[in-house]
């Protein structure tokens, strides 16, 4: 069978020509031949070695960069079995695109020889009859059937800000708390996103919450931090909440000026009430028929001073049994002698006298004090004090 | 002259009568019907004992006035002690 590379030579016979059988006719004939014939496969190499045969297979897969030359003009139809990559070169493998390409199985693709081992893939068809290559943005969305394009088409971080749609993203788009604080805008978190009652103050800063944020009388007692049994709340010469310091037990409040906290104090003088006390009958009549001072039932009181004088009064109905009768009234402090006596002589029998005995004990110590109202009648005598006819009050006062 | 309880200075008398000795006289409660006597500082104390049965038997008689007493010994008419009477009672 005759090469490729011989020359065909065709030419008109001259009448004067002499035939040569298989120089003249079978070596053309089989030249003709095997442009319709099927070559033998041929395994890939880095130069493909191209069969006489206009078409052949390319097994195996190895990379494959050139054909054996040829005669120009010649073109050799190929089909890969295989996955081979074929390398281009712009003179002498010159591909589509001007890009390598990584064969199929069933892939097809005609060369045409441009002499001097050049050679050209006229075209190059892919066994899936998809296109070798389509050019850059040129594909219009009309040629893609509609939702037809799924996640894997879309590369990552492909769909930018400008593709999404104002107001479509709806929060099940997002990871369960997967929004953190960079994408939350300044002061987007209005009231209304802000559940009820779930604030706690943890999320508040220590000593942030001003007076403003305060509701006018939302301060109750039971908000105010617990402070000392009987102090007072004032305010210091800064402007700052104070305490009045406890005072001793009736000490009173006392100003002590602009820019100075009151403090307690005892009362200062003018003799001022301090303390009262006041017991009435309440065992009924009385008598007695003592001629030495004895306590006059029921008028016995008891005031604990802080030191000042004591002032007792008492009022009360006496009655004389008998003419003549003297009845003397007068004070005890703590048992010791009677003070502020004073007596009155009856001119008859059951005469009755309304008497008050007032008198001030000065200067009493800081102490319990015991003050009884005694009575008693001049001798052979009684006195009486019908039903509860007798009051008695003691008083403490400012010296 | 007293609208209630025991003539005090009688039962006082009928008290030493019987023997019990009443230092510093005696007191009276009318809301407890109570006779007491009183010690050496004038607070009420108890009666001595044996006192119990003189004050049960005590009957409290009515307190003369001595001055309408002379009068009523006087050898004169009873219209004339009235007159008497008047000028010292009135």
């Amino acid at each position: 069978m005759a090469s490729a590379t011989t020359t065909l030579a065709l030419r008109k016979p001259a009448t004067t020509d002499t035939v040569d059988v298989t120089t003249d006719l079978n070596t053309p004939f089989d030249t003709i031949d095997d442009q319709f014939s099927k070559g033998s496969d041929v395994a890939s190499a880095t130069s493909i070695t191209v069969p006489d045969e206009s078409y052949f297979d390319i097994t195996g897969t190895t990379t494959i960069t050139a054909f054996s030359t040829e005669n120009a003009g010649i073109t050799k139809m190929v089909q890969f079995d295989g996955a081979c990559q074929l390398t281009h070169n712009s003179s002498s493998f010159n591909l589509p695109t001007g890009a390598n390409i990584t064969t199929a199985a069933g892939d097809r693709a005609l060369f045409r020889s441009e002499g001097s081992g050049n050679w050209r893939c006229m075209w190059f068809q892919k066994a899936t009859g998809a296109a070798l290559k389509i050019a850059d943005n040129s594909i219009d969305s009309d040629a893609y059937v509609d939702g037809s394009i799924d996640a894997a088409h879309i590369a990552a971080d492909a769909v930018t800000a400008a593709k999404i749609g104002d107001d479509v993203i709806d929060s099940e788009h997002y990871v369960d708390g997967s929004i953190d604080t960079a994408h939350l805008a300044n002061d987007a978190v209005t009231a209304a996103k802000i559940g009820d009652d779930v604030i706690d103050s943890e999320h508040y800063v220590d000593g942030s919450i001003d007076t403003a944020h305060i509701a006018n009388d939302a301060v109750s007692l039971a908000k105010l931090a617990s402070g000392t049994d009987g102090e007072l709340i004032t305010w210091d010469a800064s402007g700052d909440p104070a305490t009045v310091a406890v005072g001793t037990a009736t000490h009173v409040l006392t100003s002590n000026g602009a820019g100075a906290a009151p403090t307690f104090q005892s009362a200062a003088g003018g003799g001022k009430l301090k303390q009262h006390t006041f017991v009435e009958g309440s065992s009924g009549g009385i008598s007695t028929s003592s001629d030495s001072y004895v306590d006059i039932t029921d008028m016995k009181t008891t005031l604990t001073t802080t030191g000042g004088n004591l002032v007792a009064r008492l009022t009360m109905n006496i009655d004389c049994d008998n003419s003549g009768t003297y009845f003397y009234v007068a004070f005890q402090l703590d048992a010791a002698s009677e003070e502020g006596e004073i007596s009155l002589q009856a001119g008859s029998n059951g005469e009755t006298h309304c008497i008050t005995l007032i008198y001030t004990f000065t200067s009493v110590s800081s102490a319990e004090h015991v003050v009884d109202a005694r009575w008693h009648t001049s001798s052979s005598n009684s006195l009486d004090c019908d039903n509860n006819e007798r009051y008695m009050e003691l008083m403490e006062v400012s010296t | 002259m007293s609208t209630f309880g025991p003539n005090l200075k009688q039962l006082e008398e009928e008290l030493v009568d019987a023997g019990v000795t009443i230092a510093h006289g005696l007191g009276y409660v009318s809301a407890s019907d109570t006779v007491h006597t009183y010690d050496a500082a004038g607070e009420p104390v108890d009666l001595p004992a044996g006192s119990d049965q003189v004050v049960d038997e005590h009957d409290p008689q009515p307190i003369v006035d001595p001055r309408i007493a002379v009068i009523d010994a006087m050898d004169v008419s009873s219209g004339d002690k009235t007159k008497l009477k008047d000028l010292i009672i009135g």
